[in-house]
């Protein structure tokens, strides 16, 4: 085994996601909590990659060179919405930040307890 | 064949690391700057992987535009070091733990479990550049695109309105 294979990019997907999930699920601060789900996002675009390249074996089968280039352009494009979904998201999430802490002066998530009230 | 290993354990290496830092550092803009650096380093395994394309918008978005919106999302709310490192109640804390290594286990048992086809990977066969990648963009998935689009406008759109608050507040 001296060629890097799937299961390693499985696997690193999934320390990833597991370390992001920890970062949200512990983080007080608000933006530490965002930058943890951007983590467990890219991971998913890990997976997305790893499985585009290593994972065609339809078109290697037919040996068809152009199924399998656009396999590949394929799962890459679904990897640059998941960026452009992220980077919606961040800004957004930053702004109900800066709109919550006008309202309660710290940016503690666990201090945004206004519907439980 | 050997300095592609060597490549990804490097980057896998600071990847994790750089997770670590970030969950172990007390101030917050520290950990900003540590996943400055896991965004790197995971920009470099999409490149090792053969997406160049992929890599360098990642780090012109998430290095470039992320990590400078959440340092301006520090700079513009009040922390205090010694407010961030501490945590919150200790039983969340290791539900949230035992959560993340349960949650660990079960997908390394499926992938170690999962017998993926060994057919080898296609780059022999010539990877598909960033005009492959235009192409798709404009012909198979353009309303995909054009969507993207919109719910970037209306995401800035959104956060402007949100983030600028009412007129009469000050």
């Amino acid at each position: 085994m001296n060629e890097v294979e799937l299961t390693q990019y499985l696997l690193l997907g999934a320390m990833v996601f597991v370390i992001g999930l920890y970062g949200a699920l512990t983080r007080r601060n608000t933006v530490i909590v965002l930058l943890s789900i951007e983590l467990m996002l890219m991971s998913a675009n890990i997976n997305l990659l790893a499985f585009g390249r290593f994972g065609s074996a339809f078109f290697i089968e037919k040996a068809d060179q152009t199924g399998m280039m656009l396999s590949f352009a394929t799962s890459q494009m679904f990897a640059l919405f998941n960026i452009a979904v992220a980077a919606a998201e961040v800004a957004v999430g930053l702004a109900i930040l800066l709109a919550i802490y006008r309202l309660k002066e710290t940016p503690n998530v666990d201090a945004y307890d206004t519907l439980r009230r | 064949m050997e300095g592609s290993m060597i490549a990804f354990f490097v980057l896998a290496a600071l990847t994790l690391g750089g997770a670590m830092m970030m969950l172990s550092s007390v101030r917050v803009v520290h950990m900003i700057f540590s996943m400055a650096l896991v965004f790197l380093a995971i920009a470099g395994l999409y490149i090792l992987l053969g997406a160049e394309f992929v890599g360098i918008v990642q780090i012109v978005v998430y290095v470039g535009a992320i990590t400078v919106l959440a340092v301006f999302g520090i700079m513009l709310t009040r922390h205090d070091a010694q407010e961030t490192s501490k945590e919150r109640s200790r039983v969340s804390r290791w539900l949230s733990l035992s959560t993340a290594v349960l949650l660990f286990i079960v997908l390394f048992m499926a992938i170690s479990q999962t017998h993926f086809f060994s057919l080898g990977d296609m780059s022999q066969n010539g990877l598909p550049g960033i005009r492959e990648i235009g192409m798709l963009f404009i012909s198979h998935h353009v309303y995909t695109f054009e969507l993207a689009s919109v719910l970037l406008l209306s995401a800035f759109v959104g956060a402007i309105v949100m983030a600028k608050g009412d007129a009469d507040d000050e």
